[in-house]
């Protein structure tokens, strides 16, 4: 009996431990929302629970005073975009109703529900959003790691553009350029073409000739017709995509000789080598021990890590299911996380979620598509799964393709408002 | 008692249940309504480049979104619209615009 007694005691106190509304709002108390990352997931988060500050008090950490954007920071190596159109701050923030950190989270305790930062200071939550972005994986391929990225910088952030521009400014004629594409999954699945496509435009328009290599560890492409169709059409024979059944995986470079060797399709001399790691989720959530497999596992209506209910994952470094990892997916889900956060706190019931995403890519200056999709949470609320998607038809009148440019640049203007507005 | 500690607890973990999942009465147009705002702007204010949604009146907005869902062009917002049910546009249109 009294064993009976003692376990009954140890279940009630488990249960009541275990239960995260007891974060929720009771009395005078405001619980703590931290977000960490203040990027398209984080920033977004922020905006959204920030029409519910009355609630709760938010406090964002970011360890950059500036944000380049990864979208867009294509259209920079086309040469009708500067960098400095891709630069925010986040002086906004403060002055609506998220409290700002800008500082570096070296570790999550989890179990302690605390922060602690680079200077050893710590930082206490009652929930936590975690929105670090993507990280690399090194030594995938022989002879390219972190020290030689150095001097081939794979410039797979919106910063590092700037690197990669100059590097193509300084191409001579007959110039080759050699791109290595990683495998699924990774950030922004059609950057890697369109980055072809616009080194292709500004090498077109400086009339120079080349030729680039893009060296693929995978057997098909997102919009792979759109731009197929587009490199025929404005760059003809200058572009050549090698599948990775034609060998194109590239598993060695030689930094001195700027040589490339792939799996099965030779070797390959370049002017210019641009190698796109293989990613994984962000370092934070890595050294926190809160990553499975290379990405984070939440549950895909509250983002909730599968493990800590009241740690909230979203953006590039969570496996989203079906969804891609881009800015429009790391927003869509910031705004559902937010929701659902807001939900869990005041007790009430969660929506189900539905998500986009609509990824344009430009071909050239003029000539843009998209990819559109919408997301539900799967029967079993396991994961979240496309409802299909749609792109922008081949073979249209160019002010289809005109539209479709317009209307990105529209996207963007809006979508970083929203974030940084 | 043991049954009463039993039943107890499946009686904790049935709330725990309801209180962490998603009702799926609950129609998610806030869901839909944020997804808009991405391309159409926090306020669905719009700009040069994407049209406002608040600007419109309501039955301008339905016959909008009925016109994007119908016609077979293939810019965004003409594949995003198809994907939207009667009722969802007049949900749509009720927060929008109510």
């Amino acid at each position: 009996m009294k064993k009976t007694k003692r376990n009954f005691l140890k279940l009630i106190t488990l249960g009541v431990a275990s239960f995260p509304f007891i974060r929720g709002v009771r009395g005078n108390y405001k619980p703590k929302i931290v977000i960490i990352g203040g990027g398209f997931g984080g920033g977004s988060c922020a905006r959204y629970l920030e029409r519910f500050s009355n609630f709760f008090d938010i406090l964002l950490i970011e360890k950059k005073n500036t944000y380049y954007t990864c979208p867009f920071s294509n259209y920079v190596l086309g040469g009708f975009r500067t960098i400095e159109q891709n630069i925010f701050d986040y002086k906004n923030f403060a002055l609506r109703k998220t409290k700002l950190l800008n500082a570096n989270v070296h570790f999550i305790n989890p179990e302690k529900n605390k922060i602690i930062l680079d200077n050893n200071d710590s930082i206490n939550y009652d929930w936590l959003v975690i929105s670090p972005g993507i990280d690399f994986k090194w030594n995938t391929i022989e002879g390219y790691n972190q020290k030689v990225n150095a001097k081939f910088p794979h410039c797979w952030n919106g910063k590092d553009v700037d690197i990669l521009n100059k590097q193509i400014d300084s191409l001579d004629n007959n110039s080759v350029i050699l791109i290595s594409i990683p495998a699924y999954p990774y950030r922004c699945p059609p950057a890697p073409y369109e980055r072809a496509s616009m080194i292709a435009y500004k090498l077109k328009k400086k009339n120079l000739k080349y030729k680039i290599f893009l060296l693929d560890n995978k057997n098909s492409f997102t919009k792979q017709k759109l731009f197929l169709a587009a490199w025929n059409k404005f760059y003809p024979n200058c572009i050549e995509w090698i599948s990775k059944n034609n060998g194109g995986e590239v598993v060695e470079l030689n930094q001195n000789k700027k040589e490339i060797y792939t799996k099965s399709a030779g070797k390959f001399k370049g002017n210019l080598i641009n190698i796109i790691p293989e990613q994984k989720a962000g370092q934070l959530l890595q050294s926190s021990n809160l990553v499975f497999n290379d990405w984070v596992e939440i549950d895909p209506i509250s983002f909730s890590h599968k493990n800590f209910s009241n740690i909230h994952v979203l953006g590039d470094s969570i496996n989203a299911g079906d969804m891609p990892k881009s800015a429009f997916s790391a927003n869509s889900q910031a705004k559902i996380c937010a929701e659902n956060l807001k939900n869990k706190i005041l007790e009430k019931d969660m929506v189900n979620p539905t998500f986009l995403n609509t990824c344009y890519s430009l071909a050239s200056s003029q000539h843009g598509f998209s990819t559109s999709s919408w997301y539900r949470v799967s029967s079993k609320n396991s994961k979240i799964v496309s409802l299909g998607s749609t792109e922008t038809r081949v073979g249209m009148d160019k002010k289809i393709y005109k539209e479709e440019m317009l209307h990105s640049l529209g996207w963007y203007e809006n979508i970083v408002n929203e974030v940084f507005g | 008692m043991d049954k009463k500690i039993s039943l107890f607890c499946c009686l904790i973990i049935y709330l725990w249940g309801i209180s962490t999942h998603a009702n799926d009465n609950l129609v998610s147009i806030t869901s839909i309504v944020n997804n808009c705002s991405s391309c159409h702007g926090y306020n669905n204010q719009g700009n040069i480049y994407v049209p406002s949604i608040i600007s419109l009146k309501k039955k301008d907005f339905i016959l909008k979104m009925n016109m994007y869902r119908e016609l077979d062009k293939s810019t965004s917002m003409y594949r995003i619209a198809k994907a939207l049910t009667n009722d969802d546009i007049i949900n749509l249109a009720n927060f929008y615009f109510d």
